[in-house]
């Protein structure tokens, strides 16, 4: 009788041990899915933001400030790309967002780009948004965007680095390599960057690419979070046409 | 063994619920995180060339993590013991939902950027850069705790024969 109840002792004992175990189980799902959802929330982002902003972000302002622009100056709408050499996802919307765009409002000169950088995905990141930066001095900003995203790697693998950013912009024919290296070296263009990366953190972009669409004159701009396809841009350009 | 336990726990409309429930959410959230679904300014799902194998990964990773839990419930609710398969299931959902998340040039990685300097640099640039492979392990992890699951509820009651002091233990 007293091994029966031994036993039994033992049984009620084990089967509270799962409860507690399973109690536990279930406050770690609750955790995981809060994380997630605060997450996810934190992600989609409120595109609000960008009403709130009193910069000035009229193309006639981003160009005076010395940002890489294309597309007629006085078209009515301006996409402002906040953007990462060493984002893939960057890639991915040069690769298939932005020709559609560019041969759509671009070409048609209903709308211009200008392009904000905005380094954040690893080390190298920086130097490439500087590099950039001074291929714009002799117009060939455009160029060497195409080129560096076309040749891609992996983040901080050293493809973007120091050397290979200069081997990368002697690729582009009618480019004064001389030139180019004093800027880099110089890093003419670090305090732009820094400007670009406050820019961006005062709309709330700390990941990249992020878009404004705005009108000319930098008043009604909204917001596009990530690398969208064209639907989402020609939803709301053509609603500023 | 899978038949059967598939047999046993789909057969009853409320674990078939919970799987598709399960496997809903997490595939919408991995394919926000992959930034190839969108809800704002347009409801857009699309798929570029270079996100397909990605895009396979997570969908099976979130079938497999809505086949997964509708068991363990089942488990929980018959059995009430999920210590086997608790550890996997959580590495390898966990483990899914990191390098989507921080893989992707999203807030997520500039957070790890942000809170752990250089050391989050590094860790979010592997995230990116191993991310398929990290999505493979999570799915092998997965696939482990299903057959976990599978065979904790395919086994039959076990008697134990050792005689002791004449009584036979079950």
């Amino acid at each position: 009788l007293s091994k029966a109840s031994y036993t039994y002792n033992n049984l009620n004992r084990d089967e509270s041990l799962v409860t507690n175990l399973c109690s536990k189980r279930l406050v770690l799902s609750l955790i995981l899915v809060s994380i997630v959802t605060v997450s996810f929330t934190f992600y989609l982002g409120v595109p609000a933001s960008a009403q709130n902003n009193n910069k000035n972000i009229s193309l006639a302002n981003l160009i005076k400030e010395g940002s890489p622009h294309l597309g007629s100056p006085s078209a009515p709408v301006t996409i402002i790309d906040f953007s990462d050499f060493q984002c893939y996802l960057c890639a991915r919307y040069v690769k298939n967002t932005e020709p559609k765009i560019n041969e759509t409002y671009i070409q048609t000169g209903k709308a211009n780009m200008v392009f904000k950088h905005l380094p954040n995905r690893g080390t190298d990141s920086k130097g490439a948004a500087i590099a950039a930066q001074c291929t714009n001095d002799q117009g060939m900003f455009w160029q060497f965007h195409n080129l560096v995203y076309k040749n891609q790697g992996p983040i901080d693998s050293g493809w973007v680095n120091k050397d290979n950013l200069k081997k990368l912009a002697s690729k582009i024919s009618g480019l004064d390599i001389q030139k180019f290296n004093s800027c880099f070296d110089s890093q003419k263009y670090k305090s732009l960057v820094e400007k670009d990366i406050a820019l961006g953190a005062s709309f709330g972009f700390h990941d990249t690419p992020n878009f404004i669409i705005v009108n000319n004159d930098g008043s009604n701009a909204e917001i596009i979070k990530g690398a969208q396809p064209f639907a989402a841009f020609k939803a709301l350009v053509d609603k500023k046409l | 063994m899978l038949r059967v336990s598939f047999q046993l726990v789909f057969s009853k409309w409320i674990y078939v619920s919970i799987a598709i429930a399960v496997a809903g959410i997490f595939w919408i959230i991995f394919n926000v995180f992959d930034q190839l679904l969108f809800f704002s300014p347009v409801f857009v799902f699309y798929l570029p060339n270079d996100a397909v194998v990605g895009f396979i990964l997570s969908t099976i990773t979130a079938i497999l993590m809505g086949i997964v839990v509708s068991m363990n419930v089942y488990i929980l609710k018959y059995s009430g013991n999920l210590k086997v398969t608790m550890g996997s299931l959580f590495s390898g959902s966990t483990l899914s939902m990191i390098s989507s998340m921080c893989a992707s040039c999203s807030s997520a990685g500039f957070l790890l950027v942000s809170t752990f300097g250089s050391v989050g640099v590094t860790a979010s640039a592997f995230l990116s850069n191993y991310q398929i492979p990290l999505r493979i392990i999570s799915i092998a992890l997965l696939v482990w705790t299903l057959y976990l699951a599978s065979s904790k509820l395919t086994r039959s009651c076990v008697l134990n024969h050792s005689v002791d002091n004449g009584t036979k233990n079950v």
